[in-house]
């Protein structure tokens, strides 16, 4: 090797040490000084500040002694991490405080008392005194380990961040802000980022926003060609308060047309918090736990799911969750997506309406092609409780349409259950209202003047929901608004109505259908109903208003277009069926009869009238065999909790040996062969096999019979 | 009459029990009041009709027998199902087995379900199904041969009680199935069930 080669050999070794070997400077505030040489062990700097500025290089860590720190904090653009040494030590926090109280900006201006900029680490530290937020991060940066307490700001009181954050595993309580007095959230890609802001872990409490957010903020912003994520995860969001919306938190997505956002606010306990606005406002006090929104003209979604929702407080509606989704339409590709799935929504309580929800969807002249849903999937909505003059204990649901088709909007209740929530006025579980609106006739928008309003409920359960005495709807009260071409629709597919207590009825419904401007069509309503139970409802199980009453059942224009079909369904126990105002608009079709057998938590025994019952038409294929090549009424009916039927072969309503050997004698046997029976091919597999038999085999070693 | 007995089987046990007792001698398990019960099982058709289907004596010892139920002279049988019924004041079910039964030939594993499952649980009735797999074919039964067997036990009334078929449903089934209505075809001619009695002495 000559010397050049040696000198080359050097050179790497001492760059390949100098890059390996990141820096940790250390700094002991009153024992460091502030050097050019202050960061070692032994001889620390004073200050946080003079070690990033004079002392750090991207990549150092700055490693703070336990203390009182009062001042504030600029990573300077430098890629470094901002540790405690006690967290280094033991993964504590407290006793290492950065106190922002006396920090003043340019100008006199206020400051945060953490500024990280891309590529900063903020880690096991107390963040407190800032007035401009505790903590202000832009671009790729990670808040970890924190206690960020006492601080304020306008937007973001603890941190505020715009980037792809990571905000995991910190304490964030007492702050206060306009708006996300614990965390406030703007992604937007303008960094480039391509990754989710991720909030996790946390605990926010106790925080309060003077507007909305009282924990958190997250504002989803797509602007053109960029698609900003947020994921808001196993965090707790407890006491917080907000005055106008979320008092948990908000998440508010809106994006231009070639733009998407995404939030997901997924598994938090989110427990007690409040909004306080004055209920005279219609414009403040929705969502005590949660406020949705998405709006805008691109794709817009909000997942909310697997989280529990409990003892949050509404002064107007929404204690539990606020969901509301608005399309202005005029864009084609326009897509607006708000999922509410699989939470545990309980005992919030509203001032006014909707304990549980506040679910508004309105579609105004949607562009064909444009979609809205607003999907409310696999929940418990339990012990929530709305205002004595309010409606809808579980939740108060909007429906807005204007000049835009049924095919374009979803919304959709399907697999929820709603027990034992306590209405005003009216509506024990849910107030539904759909207005469809085909005015004005003439529009240059594509649909034309058409206008349908859908909600769909499938699969779900209202058990044991009241109103108070004297009112109306104890599980459901309708409301169905229609102008011109246009209809509103409420569909109820394997529901099951039980229990429920209210003066009037268990479903109550109203109906008001106008004209439209040009005096050519009038607006009609459909309440439809199959396939499922009402059963032992104190009042009717289907009601309406007073004859007579101004505009409903009995339209101004005294033409009047509102039906109600009930098909496939049993009404069994209830007080009474149909109240004399819905008797004339009704029509019951194929009727189930007989006590539905229901037990304690409302599943039919094997013996009910109600399986294999409903309509030949609908899909059974999920229901669990032996199925009865038929689906159930009632909530699990067509789905794969539904009650197995009898394997029952020979349809005597008992399992014996006559089943048994009928099994055995077409086992192996298909379609076309004579020793196939359709009826003993219980999974309608084409096949007679071993799952055939252990189905008759079960039910034959516990006597299974009907009477 | 049965009464009496009863008040008799008491005392002889009470007699027995002190006796025992007092020269410090182990109990005998046979019967819970001392006394050895002897239970005998006497079919109502023996020998055996053809084209039947009946309860034969098996293997007994003390307040313990088995009863067969055997086929005599039939054609195509596929399976069974029937009810066996007893006065449970009298018997209780120990046992049941398919081990053996002509069901078997051919290598087959016959299906063999009882309501209930467990014979402790039987209360006067026990519901049989014994079954080949299709495509197994039926087996035709030359002479007598054993479909199963149910073993007794005698409880502590001593007296004469039936084993019987119940009258609905039974069912001797070629494996034929009738269009769903009925779920196999029986044999025919329909087949005769003839069951038995049982006497418990001490």
């Amino acid at each position: 090797m000559n010397r050049t080669g040696i000198v080359f050999l050097v050179l790497v070794a001492c760059v390949a040490g100098t890059v390996a070997l990141a820096d940790e400077l250390y700094v002991d505030g009153g024992v460091g000084v502030d050097n050019d040489a202050c960061g070692a062990p032994g001889s620390p700097c004073d200050t946080v500040q003079y070690a990033i500025a004079n002392r750090a290089a991207d990549g150092d860590s700055v490693r703070i002694i336990q203390g009182n720190y009062a001042e504030c904090i600029d990573t300077l653009g430098k890629k470094i991490t901002v540790v405690s040494d006690e967290y280094e030590r033991n993964g504590t926090n407290a006793g290492t405080v950065l106190d922002g109280t006396l920090c003043v900006g340019t100008g006199g201006s206020s400051v945060p008392t953490v500024l990280l900029d891309d590529g900063a680490t903020l880690q096991g530290l107390t963040i407190r005194g800032g007035n401009d937020s505790g903590v202000k991060a832009f671009g790729t940066v990670a808040i970890t380990n924190n206690l960020i307490t006492a601080n304020e700001g306008s937007s973001g009181g603890g941190v505020y961040a715009n980037g792809s954050v990571t905000i995991a595993d910190n304490v964030i309580s007492g702050n206060s802000a306009d708006y996300g007095a614990g965390v406030y959230v703007f992604a937007t890609d303008y960094f480039g980022d391509t990754e989710d802001v991720v909030i996790a872990d946390n605990q926010i409490r106790d925080n309060a926003a003077v507007s909305d957010g009282g924990g958190a903020y997250l504002f989803s912003l797509g602007d053109t060609g960029t698609s900003p994520k947020v994921r808001f995860e196993d965090n707790l969001v407890e006491t917080n308060e907000a005055f106008g919306f979320g008092g948990g938190l908000v998440a508010f997505s809106v994006s231009s047309p070639t733009a998407s956002t995404a939030i997901v606010i997924t598994r938090n306990e989110i427990l007690q918090n409040a909004v306080t606005g004055d209920v005279s406002s219609e414009a403040v006090g929705y969502g005590g736990g949660v406020w949705a929104g998405a709006t805008g003209e691109g794709g817009e979604s909000i997942e909310i799911s697997e989280n529990v929702v409990d003892r949050n407080t509404s002064t107007v509606s929404g204690a539990g969750v606020a969901a509301w989704v608005r399309g202005p339409g005029e864009f084609a590709a326009s897509r607006h997506d708000v999922v509410v799935a699989n939470n545990d929504i309980t005992n919030n309580e509203s001032d006014f309406d909707g304990g549980g929800m506040d679910l508004y969807l309105e579609a105004l002249s949607l562009a064909d092609g444009a979609t809205m849903a607003l999907r409310v999937e696999d929940n418990l909505l339990e012990g929530n409780i709305a205002g004595p003059d309010g409606l809808g204990g579980a939740g108060f649901v909007w429906l807005i349409s204007e000049r835009t088709l049924a095919g374009q909007l979803d919304l959709a209740f399907e697999r929820n259950e709603f027990r034992s929530n306590l209405g005003g006025l009216g509506a024990g579980a849910l107030s539904v209202w759909a207005l469809t609106d085909a005015n004005p006739v003439t529009t240059s928008l594509p649909g034309a003047s058409r206008a349908e309003g859908r909600i769909r409920f499938e699969n779900v359960l209202f058990a044991d929901n009241a109103t108070d005495p004297g009112g109306v709807g104890a599980a459901v009260l309708a409301y169905l608004d229609s102008n011109g071409d246009a209809q509103s629709t409420i569909e109820m597919s394997n529901v099951t109505i039980v229990g429920n207590t209210a003066a009037s009825s268990a479903i109550e419904v109203e109906s008001y259908t106008t004209v439209d401007s040009g005096g050519v069509d009038e607006g009609s309503g459909l309440l439809e109903i199959e396939n499922s139970i009402l059963a032992s409802n104190e009042g009717f199980a289907i009601g309406g208003p007073t004859p007579g009453a101004a505009g409903v059942l009995a339209p101004d224009d005294g033409t009047g277009n509102f039906d109600i079909e009930v098909r496939y369904s049993n009404l069994f126990g209830n007080d009474g069926v149909l109240e004399g105002t819905i008797a004339g608009l009704t029509t019951v079709a194929n009727p189930v009869v007989g006590d539905p057998l229901l037990d304690a938590d409302y599943i039919p025994g094997r013996c009910s009238p109600t399986l294999d019952a409903g309509d030949p038409a609908s899909d059974f294929s999920l229901e669990p065999a032996p199925n009865g090549g038929r689906i159930n009424l009632g909530n699990l009916g067509g789905s794969s909790l539904a009650v197995a039927s009898l394997a029952d072969v020979n349809g005597d309503r008992t399992v014996n040996g006559l089943d048994v050997l009928a099994v055995a004698a077409g086992f192996t046997s298909i379609p076309g062969q004579p020793k196939y029976l359709a009826s003993a091919d219980f999974d309608s597999s084409d096949l007679i096999d071993g799952d055939d038999l252990s189905f008759v085999s079960a039910d034959f070693i516990i006597g299974a019979t009907c009477p | 009459m049965r009464f009496t007995k009863s008040k008799k089987a008491l005392l002889v046990a009470l007699l027995i029990g002190g006796f025992a007792l007092s020269a410090g001698c182990g109990g005998d398990d046979d019967d819970d009041n001392g006394g050895p019960l002897v239970a005998t099982f006497t079919p109502s058709n023996n020998p055996p009709a053809a084209n039947s289907l009946t309860l034969q004596a098996g293997s007994a010892s003390g307040d313990t027998f088995t009863v067969l139920i055997q086929a005599t002279a039939i054609n195509d049988v596929f399976g069974a199902t029937f009810d066996l019924t007893y006065d449970p004041d009298v018997l209780d079910v120990v046992s049941w087995s398919a081990a053996g039964s002509f069901l078997e030939v051919g290598g087959s594993v016959p299906v063999f379900l009882t309501f209930p499952t467990v014979a402790g649980d039987a209360n006067g009735t026990v519901e049989f199904t014994i079954s080949r797999l299709a495509p197994s074919p039926a087996v035709d039964v030359a002479g007598t041969q054993t479909l199963f067997s149910v073993t007794f036990e005698a409880t502590d009334t001593v007296g004469n009680t039936p084993i019987s078929f119940a009258t609905s449903p039974r069912l001797v089934c070629t494996g034929e199935i009738d269009g769903g209505t009925r779920t196999c075809s029986s044999v025919a001619p329909v087949p005769l069930f003839a069951g038995g009695n049982v006497s418990v002495s001490d």
